[in-house]
């Protein structure tokens, strides 16, 4: 791909991605940590993923966490996000490379996404208090990467 | 869907399985309303005793019959005011913008547990 064509791609899947955090953003989630979020932006990250390349997908996720969550949730959700997403693209990575599907891969996706916010809660808080939510966010962790993986699935196959 | 996916919700389910017990367990019975603030305990009062904590002019923590809720916080969001009442070690109430955690325990086992 062009160099100019991948800036352009990775501008948009910023600009897309900055829509589903906004979009997530008006959606509480019944966890009583406030800035957590359930991971649905995600799905562009992992679209970048599976159509470009490694380098091209973290691009998107540094754009993603650092316009969504200095807009839309301050400075914790800034840790959070930023937990979160660093670890739930190397679990991507990783799970890829362990022949996960796509499906797969969003779920493990998913799943660390919410352990990297708990982490960051609980450097936040001092506390492993947050870890009483574990259950409840590994369990959304999986229903969101599904449906997140099914998607995205679902989009490329779409997409010429 | 590949088999190592499978795997995976396998795994993850299995961790659930484990976890969620573990929570449920260990949730004990307490006596005492502790409340740390950063990291730090601020106070600690007795469940039995009907009262009204300020905490830092940030927020009030109120114990009644025996349970322990969050009246008032300075944050907009009053997750922790949404928490709802506790009266044991199962729940706890944060309220992350002012760092303040709320969690009920047995006093005569501070001493030997650490969390």
């Amino acid at each position: 791909m062009m160099k100019s064509a991948r800036i352009a791609y990775i501008a948009v899947l910023g600009a897309l991605s900055v829509v589903f955090g906004y979009i997530e953003s008006l959606f509480p989630f019944p966890v009583a940590i406030p800035g957590v979020k359930l991971g649905i932006s995600n799905i562009v990250v992992l679209f970048a993923l599976l159509k470009m390349n490694k380098s091209d997908a973290f691009f998107v996720l540094i754009i993603k966490v650092l316009v969504c969550s200095l807009l839309f949730s301050g400075m914790n959700g800034f840790f959070y996000s930023v937990s979160g997403g660093i670890l739930s693209f190397l679990a991507m990575i990783s799970a890829l490379q362990f022949d996960l599907s796509e499906i797969g891969a969003s779920m493990a996706g998913g799943v660390f996404h919410n352990v990297g916010q708990i982490l960051a809660a609980a450097v936040i808080l001092r506390s492993l208090s947050a870890f009483y939510y574990l259950p409840v966010l590994l369990l959304s962790g999986i229903i969101v990467g599904g449906i997140v993986g099914i998607l995205c699935k679902t989009i490329i196959a779409r997409l010429k | 869907m590949k088999k190592n996916d499978f795997f995976f919700i396998l795994f993850v389910l299995f961790v659930l399985a484990v976890s969620y017990p573990v929570m449920k367990y260990t949730a004990k019975g307490g006596d005492t309303v502790k409340i740390t603030v950063d990291g730090r305990l601020f106070s600690e009062k007795p469940l039995s005793e009907n009262c009204e904590i300020p905490i830092n002019d940030t927020n009030t923590a109120v114990i009644e019959n025996g349970t322990v809720y969050m009246k008032y916080a300075s944050c907009p969001d009053k997750l922790c005011i949404h928490q709802g009442r506790i009266r044991n070690s199962s729940k706890k109430i944060i309220c992350l913008p002012n760092k303040v955690v709320i969690e009920v325990i047995k006093k005569s086992e501070i001493d030997t547990v650490v969390r």
